[in-house]
């Protein structure tokens, strides 16, 4: 599964991005995560199964889920987990997302 | 009436951040911070070292860096005093993009737009008479003079290029054999043609009524006013406020105010830059190193000193585990964890003190400057270097350190009250 996380400048959430990947590689799931700024989602259409939004962004969700259309579900970090940087909730989230 | 006050806040974020413009403003000046730190380091290095008064090159050992100061003012002049070219080039490009015309295209119209608009001559003084030379681009016409005529036009000029292009009676049809490209050059003629001409007739006309040119009316009208009336303490704290309350949502607010943060920094700073290049002292309080360096010093809302409030006297164990968590960051100006994680957002106890600390420090930091303790900024730091260095590179003195553990110490005093409060506070999930 790709997640691709996206907030404000993709550095707050790139920290969040390495706990994702050491908890998925602990649970034995090979996921690609990685963080990038919300500009760029677009360029990264087709590359993703999942868009997380830091809640940094939450107001730009519409937006967003307007770009991504039907590729790809778009949902928004829950605050407390991302700031506790609750990397396993957040996987939970996005696996919950996907369908799996 | 939590529910409603955030679902207002977050529709306005939206509205801000939806809007083509100032979307386009944030996302150019974005681009052009690179250059705005390599222009204002070569000014430093100017100063500490190639200076014969105030730099290395007053120690005789030292003497041969002199010869490079010509080079420095060089990188100085060709990156801060075309910003206002930068911006045009820049806004038409990303105007392109976001309307899915020919970018290049897009970013030249706005360039040319600008210029037909602006001064091309210069007065030069030749013993007592002042002479006119013409058929030269002063710095004046280009540089952060020309920075909000630059924004003004470049939006005129892309719109009036995007509608053009979309009209298809003025479309050059070409026989299907020549390559799309090259049709698309010829497509894109006309919308071209017929900006520039609009704009620099409108221009010319203005120029003829008024004797004066479009660019320095926007200057004087617009850039000046709006730089007086937002620099001032009370803009700046107004500033810091709207910022700070768009983040008791949970909204970045200090990217939704950039559109407007920016430009102001920009030309403050290169104001700043020129004074310093000419031997004077700096005058103007507020850069956007002022912004970073103090009124957001490790997070918007001063966070460090409520991490070290809760380090201090929190027995929540969950705030502890969070302060913990947020310590590094917040060194280097990330206060996502504490926000969120706290939470600050939505916590009625913490937004108290949350937003008075960033006003707080916009108001010790304006006084700091504004009554000559600290020198005004002339160096752009980026953000996201640690606490301290940032203000020592930017203020070249420890006093600016000290201005931020004051800062520190100040808002620390205003979290503590409410970190006990919260430990009679039960746990919540």
């Amino acid at each position: 599964m790709n997640i691709m996380l996206a907030c404000a400048q993709g550095l707050s959430t790139s920290l969040l991005v390495e706990k994702m990947k050491k908890c998925a590689a602990d649970e034995g799931k090979n996921y690609k995560i990685w963080a990038v700024d919300q500009a760029a989602i677009e360029g990264e259409l087709g590359n993703f199964d999942v868009v997380l939004l830091g809640p940094q962004v939450q107001h730009i969700r519409k937006r967003v889920a307007a770009i991504v259309g039907d590729a790809a579900p778009v949902a928004v970090i829950k605050p407390t987990d991302y700031g506790r940087m609750n990397a396993a909730g957040i996987l939970r989230q996005a696996e919950e997302l996907c369908g799996k | 009436m939590m529910e409603k006050f955030t679902e207002k806040l977050t529709d306005a974020a939206a509205v801000f951040e939806n809007n083509k413009h100032l979307m386009v403003i944030k996302n150019a000046f974005v681009g052009i911070m690179g250059f705005i730190i390599v222009g204002s380091f070569a000014t430093l290095f100017n100063a500490i070292l190639c200076s014969t008064t105030t730099g290395l090159a007053r120690f005789s050992a030292f003497s041969w860096l002199a010869n490079l100061s010509g080079m420095f003012s060089t990188i100085n002049n060709a990156a801060m005093n075309i910003l206002a070219i930068m911006i045009a080039v820049l806004m038409g490009f990303l105007y392109g993009k976001k309307n899915k015309v020919n970018e290049i295209t897009s970013a030249m119209v706005c360039l040319v737009s600008f210029l037909c608009v602006s001064p091309m001559f210069t007065e030069v003084k030749v013993g007592e008479v002042v002479q006119t030379v013409g058929k030269v681009l002063p710095f004046s016409s280009i540089n952060a003079e020309g920075l909000f005529a630059a924004m003004l036009i470049s939006i005129l000029a892309s719109e009036m290029f995007y509608r053009l292009t979309k009209v298809e009676k003025i479309k050059i049809k070409m026989p299907p054999q020549v390559p799309k490209n090259i049709a698309n050059t010829f497509n894109d003629l006309i919308p071209v043609a017929l900006t520039i001409l609009v704009i620099a007739g409108v221009g010319e006309g203005i120029r003829a009524v008024t004797g004066t040119y479009v660019t320095n009316i926007i200057y004087k009208l617009v850039q000046i006013p709006l730089q007086k009336v937002i620099t001032t303490p009370v803009g700046i704290v107004v500033m810091t406020f709207v910022s700070l309350l768009f983040w008791s949502v949970g909204v970045h607010g200090n990217q939704l105010i950039a559109s407007v943060r920016s430009p102001l920094g920009a030309s403050a700073l290169a104001t700043n830059i020129a004074l310093v290049e000419a031997g004077m002292a700096a005058t103007e309080v507020y850069t956007g190193a002022m912004w970073t360096v103090f009124i957001t010093m490790t997070g918007s809302g001063i966070t460090l000193s409520l991490i070290l409030a809760i380090l201090a006297f929190s027995k929540r164990e969950d705030y502890r585990a969070i302060a913990k968590l947020g310590f590094v960051p917040g060194i280097f100006g990330v206060n996502e964890p504490i926000i969120f994680g706290l939470p600050i957002v939505l916590n009625p106890l913490m937004l108290v003190p949350f937003i008075f600390s960033g006003c707080l420090a916009a108001g010790v930091s304006y006084f700091a400057i504004a009554s000559g303790f600290l020198p005004c900024n002339y160096v752009a730091t980026p953000w996201g270097l640690p606490l301290f260095v940032n203000a020592f590179i930017a203020y070249g003195t420890w006093k600016a350190i000290l201005v931020q553990i004051i800062i520190l110490a100040l808002c620390f005093l205003v979290y503590a009250p409410f970190v006990k409060a919260a430990n009679h506070m039960k746990e919540t999930e």
